[in-house]
């Protein structure tokens, strides 16, 4: 039946963007992780939405092999942000290497709390429109004479 | 032998309307949950215009045969991802599409109702 389907397509939505928000809360967490070289630094991840059909294999994804309209969304990866790190002069710091610099991961804290809201209104959505999925199944229950 | 209908075409339409919204259903939802998957592609059911056809010619079967036509990017948005999923239409749709789902439901128990009464031979 279509509303199980539905429903999981909705479910699956949300499941992919909580993994979303938990990256992007590691991301904020570890903001002002300095380390004292550039391989130590946390670098900045986020996730790889792909839409699939239900049911699809990965090799089907890279084809595009299938012409099913509807699709669920499936997180397929985790990638590092390639963008340059922050090397901040700061001799202070216990982290600051034989030249003073420190690294700092390539982490905006602004664009990330703009990615936690974008995640967890998408969450919402999909929340609401499983919440229409159970009402219309609800209501089909009162079909009767 | 012809069938035996206890019902007027009316019922037919809400069955038909019904199975159409389910399947439109199922497609906003994919879109809602592909919000942010790049490259992802809108889709929407239109039927509207199908099932006035069929309604304007005789016979049972006419309605039986209407499907809806699949239209992807509805709304012609484009994000810098390549998404085409404009989350706003989509929620308005998918909140009309289940109002109107609701109604025609409401509608078919409203004739198993009348049914029921005339069977009865009792105005409730």
């Amino acid at each position: 039946m279509a509303f199980s389907d539905a429903l999981r397509i909705s479910a699956g939505g949300m499941e992919a963007e909580r993994v979303r928000m938990n990256v992007l809360a590691g991301n904020l967490a570890n903001a002002d992780s300095t380390h004292g070289n550039e391989n130590g630094v946390y670098e900045r991840r986020d996730v790889i939405f792909a839409a699939v059909a239900p049911g699809q294999s990965f090799y089907d994804v890279l084809n595009d092999q299938t012409k099913e309209p509807v699709k669920e969304v499936r997180v397929m990866g985790m990638i590092k942000d390639p963008r340059p790190l922050k090397k901040v002069f700061d001799p202070e710091s216990p982290d600051a290497d034989k030249s003073g610099y420190v690294y700092h991961p390539n982490v905006s804290k602004l664009e990330e709390m703009v990615n936690l809201t974008d995640a967890s209104r998408a969450y919402e959505a999909n929340l609401t429109a499983l919440a229409n999925t159970k009402q219309m199944a609800k209501k089909d229950l009162t079909i009767h004479a | 032998m012809d069938r035996v209908h206890l019902f007027d075409r009316t019922v037919d339409l809400l069955k038909k309307d019904l199975d159409l919204r389910d399947e439109r259903h199922l497609l906003l939802t994919s879109n809602i949950a592909n919000q942010d998957t790049p490259g992802y592609q809108a889709k929407d059911l239109s039927f509207k215009s199908a099932l006035a056809r069929a309604l304007g010619k005789p016979g049972r079967e006419s309605i039986d045969q209407v499907s809806g036509t699949i239209q992807v990017n509805p709304d012609e948005t484009v994000g810098n991802d390549l998404n085409t999923v404009n989350i706003e239409m989509e929620m308005q749709k998918l909140a009309s599409n289940t109002g109107n789902y609701n109604a025609a439901a409401q509608m078919v128990s409203w004739k198993y109702r009348l049914l029921g009464d005339a069977i009865r031979g009792n105005g409730r």
